[in-house]
């Protein structure tokens, strides 16, 4: 099992009569970027809310760093190194940039139990906060309002908060949602930079990136995974182009 | 015109002074009542401001805020009641001699709001939105029913104690003294909550109440620190209480009223959510404003009921947010 | 033997008063998103217009023929006025105008009626008593409480399944952005469904009238009841209303006639009577602890 670091066996959801997830078993390599591809209403976003830990399976299991998450909180996962990415970005609004990832910083510090000193004259966190903004190019717009951000920035925050906490494995969705093809290819960049270092599971429509970055594609349809394995392998198989191309077209 | 900045510290500082030197005043006004009135007033400037916490900060509306008061109220009148003519409660080793000694009963009376406090939290906080008001509300009103059951204690009738409590042999009978052993909790409270709204558990309070989701997504234990924090303003809440006690030489059932809760609320929101010094603000306001409408008319809450209604509708920056000039939020 | 009987009737009195509270407040809630504190305050206006109609004509009936709509009426007012700025707004924007609305009636009803409670008689016709079972009289007019609170529960069972109206309210409560969507969220259903409500507590305050004294400020107990009656039942739901509303007549009731007398089995008399009392006056509190440590949602939550 230690080959995988995240690994679901035979997951199932269903609301109501809509079935979302369907025996799905995923596994994600330690250090690789796997992508999660499928036409809209595949059920990719609920994968992810499973993953997280927002929404509990009617049935299967889910392994992370070889520990049986199925039961455990949404913070306890986190805290154990599995961050994600919201499709809509959710930020601290009406803290500033820096503020919202003081507070992404914090969880890997240990507690929070400390009611004296001020948070933003914490070297503990202020170092950790510089380096996050210079990374992500962020220093301009350190003292903003998250607010008040234009979108692509909120995007690039999003990420920028789940990378706070130093996670072994990051959960995207859609990343690149709304955001034009310069701020894509930038993030795109980023995302591959990080390769080996953190594990990504990533929820993505440009197919154009996933390809690029990809170490392993997952096709869904239906709630059910047709197709996995290497980029070019999946884009050559025969039911993947029947569900892209075949039923689409 | 000074910045926003310049006025805060203006609010801060100029308030400040006023009511240090408001027995002075008083003296030379001719109105000696006036310090016993701004005593009550400061005093309930404290339970507004740990409401604030609440409200201002983590945004948990609680509606039941006043329990806690009265449970710090109650604990120093029981005490000075044992110490007193009731005798010791209980037998053998187990019994409660009680006490007139502030240093004893005033933080027993903070310890046992914050326990209060812990317990109720914890199961309200189990739930959200509109079921946390009217939880907190249920059981701030469960409290009431269980001290006005108390017969002991005087029930319904409530409970007198008689002269205010001995704290550091200062005579705390005399008005004046009094007035700023309570400028003093209230000063050294603001302290308190100052550090707290900035230090970690602050911000995590403050992110639980901008966004729980990413909280928990970030890896925060978020029923943990809400429940923190519900203690602690309990705690504030339980030493106005104990104050309060000492003030009126009294405490009733009354203290725990929901609607004592709804005014704490009104303080809140009229001086200003999640500001701190704004909820003092709006002790002054609600507290001095019923007392001169009550001149004016006896049907004051004819009036209050619509004011507060237009307020509502109109704008929720109360007045620090008019003074200082923004949407009142801390900085 | 006798007496638990007597006392479970009396339970079923308050739990049907009871439901007939949480029943518009739970709609209330579900439809329009609003937590309404002022809902007290039809209970209390129903109750006095009912006693001055009654102390002037002599009629109950009329009484509650003239309550009734009237309250009906100033609900609507009051939705149209205050409320329907209200819906868009956060729960304590809500809280602190509602609250505003009861301190303003309860100041309102000082003023028209003064200060002293009003007192009305039981009508004739239910004065007496009548023997459910041989030897065991029980007043007539709290039976017709129970039995009228029961019709009206058969009632709005009636009106919510089998009717066009009731078909809008489901379909609001269970979804209500998708009922905005379609456009069956008109205001006239707002109003109409906050006038039902109120008429409902009006009919509560009216037949408690004769029972308690009608005073400024009476609806404040019975409100923080009947929130615990809808925290028990789940907000949004008729059925958790009615269930709610028993459960909590029945506890208050038996808890208030029986602990103090099951605590002497175990304590001396005077620590019995007085644990008993304070226990039973917590009760309805305790029993909503123990609900929302089995289901914080409520026994029967609207879908989430």
């Amino acid at each position: 099992m230690s080959e995988w670091l995240l690994a679901t066996e035979a997951l199932n959801k269903s609301f109501g009569a809509v079935v979302a997830s369907e025996a799905l078993s995923l596994r994600v390599r330690r250090g690789e970027i796997h992508a999660l591809i499928g036409p809209n209403g595949a059920g990719k976003t609920t994968v992810i809310n499973q993953l997280a830990g927002e929404i509990a399976p009617d049935s299967g299991a889910i392994h992370f760093e070889e520990r049986d998450i199925t039961d455990w909180s949404v913070d306890r996962r986190a805290r154990l190194g599995l961050a994600r990415t919201f499709q809509i970005s959710t930020l601290f609004d009406q803290l500033s940039v820096a503020d919202n990832l003081s507070l992404g910083v914090q969880p890997r510090l240990g507690h929070s139990y400390r009611f004296w000193r001020r948070a933003d004259q914490d070297p503990a966190l202020t170092e950790p906060v510089r380096m996050l903004l210079s990374s992500l190019e962020l220093e301009a717009l350190a003292n903003q309002r998250a607010g008040s951000l234009a979108h692509g920035d909120r995007r690039r925050l999003e990420l920028a908060m789940a990378l706070a906490g130093q996670p072994t494995m990051l959960l995207l969705d859609e990343p690149m949602a709304g955001t034009g093809p310069e701020s894509s290819r930038d993030v795109a960049r980023l995302l591959e930079s990080l390769k080996g270092r953190i594990t990504m599971l990533l929820v993505e429509h440009d197919m154009d990136v996933v390809f690029a970055i990809a170490d392993t594609v997952s096709v869904m349809v239906s709630g059910r995974c047709i197709a996995t394995g290497k980029p070019d392998d999946v884009r050559a198989d025969p039911e993947v182009r029947r569900a892209y191309l075949g039923e689409n077209g | 015109m000074i910045g926003p900045t310049g006025r805060r510290l203006l609010v801060w500082y100029a308030g400040g002074a006023a009511l240090l030197l408001l027995p002075l005043l008083a003296d030379i006004a001719g109105e000696p009542f006036m310090v016993s009135l701004f005593s009550r007033i400061l005093i309930y400037a404290i339970a507004a401001v740990s409401l604030d916490l609440l409200l201002g900060f983590g945004a948990m509306v609680s509606l039941g805020h006043a329990a806690f008061f009265g449970v710090g109220a109650y604990v120093v009148a029981i005490l000075a009641f044992h110490g007193a003519e009731g005798g010791p409660a209980g037998s053998g080793f187990l019994a409660l001699t009680g006490t007139n000694n502030a240093l004893v009963s005033w933080p027993l009376a903070v310890v046992v709001s914050a326990m209060a406090a812990a317990v109720i939290g914890a199961l309200s906080l189990r739930t959200s939105g509109v079921y946390f008001i009217m939880i907190t509300l249920a059981f701030a009103q469960m409290l009431f029913y269980f001290f006005d059951s108390l017969e002991t204690y005087g029930g319904d009738d409530g409970l007198s104690i008689w002269g205010r409590n001995d704290l550091l042999g200062l005579d705390l009978a005399n008005d004046t003294t009094f007035y700023y052993v309570c400028f003093v909790c209230l000063a050294a409270f603001l302290a308190v909550c100052q550090r707290l709204v900035n230090s970690r558990f602050g911000m995590v309070i403050r992110g639980c109440a901008q966004n729980e989701r990413r909280m928990r997504a970030l890896g925060f234990p978020t029923y943990r620190y809400k429940l923190l924090c519900f203690a602690i303003a309990g705690a504030g809440a339980g030493l106005a209480g104990a104050l309060i006690a000492n003030q009126t030489e009294y405490v009733s059932p009354g203290l725990l009223h929901w609607t004592r809760s709804g005014e704490l609320l009104v303080m809140v929101i009229l001086g200003g959510m999640g500001t701190l010094v704004g909820p003092v603000l709006g002790a002054i306001a609600l507290l001095l404003g019923e007392d001169l409408l009550a001149i004016v008319t006896e049907h004051w809450q004819l009036y209050l009921g619509p004011f507060l209604i237009l307020v509502v509708l109109a704008t929720r920056r109360g007045i620090y947010g008019l003074v200082v000039g923004r949407s009142g939020e801390h900085e | 033997m006798l007496l638990l009987l007597e006392q479970v009737l009396n339970g079923l009195q308050l739990g049907v008063m009871l439901f007939l509270m949480a029943a518009g407040l739970t709609l209330v809630f579900g439809i329009m998103g609003l937590i309404n504190l002022a809902h007290g305050s039809m209970y209390m206006l129903g109750a006095f217009v009912a006693a001055t109609v009654t102390q002037a004509t002599g009629s109950f009936v009329l009484g509650l023929l003239v309550a009734l709509p009237a309250t009906a009426l100033m609900g609507w007012l009051v939705e149209v006025a205050v409320l329907r700025r209200l819906y868009t707004r956060d729960h304590l924007d809500q809280v602190l105008a509602t609250f505003g609305l009861i301190l303003f009636f309860n100041a309102l009803v000082q003023i028209v009626w003064g200060r002293q409670p009003l007192f009305m008689d039981v009508p004739e016709a239910l004065s007496g008593s009548v023997e459910l079972i041989p030897g065991v009289p029980y007043p007539a007019f709290r039976l017709a409480i129970i039995a009228t609170g029961l019709a009206v529960a058969g009632l709005l069972y009636l009106l919510i399944s089998r009717t066009r109206l009731g078909m809008q309210i489901r379909a609001s409560a269970s979804n209500r952005d998708m009922a905005e969507a379609i456009g069956i969220n008109t205001p006239l259903l707002y109003g109409l469904v906050f006038a039902l409500g109120a008429l409902l507590a009006a009919l509560a305050g009216v037949m408690a009238a004769p029972i308690l004294a009608v005073e400024s400020g009476m609806g404040e107990s019975i409100l923080i009841e009947t929130f615990v009656v809808i925290v028990i039942g789940g907000l949004g739901s008729i059925r958790g209303a009615f269930l709610g509303a028993l459960l909590v007549g029945l506890v208050d009731t038996l808890g208030r006639a029986f602990l103090p007398t099951l605590l002497r089995l175990v304590l001396p008399a005077a620590q019995a009577d007085g644990t008993g009392a304070s226990l039973a006056s917590m009760g309805i509190y305790i029993l909503m602890a123990a609900v929302l440590l089995w289901r914080p949602r409520g026994l029967f939550p609207a879908p989430a």
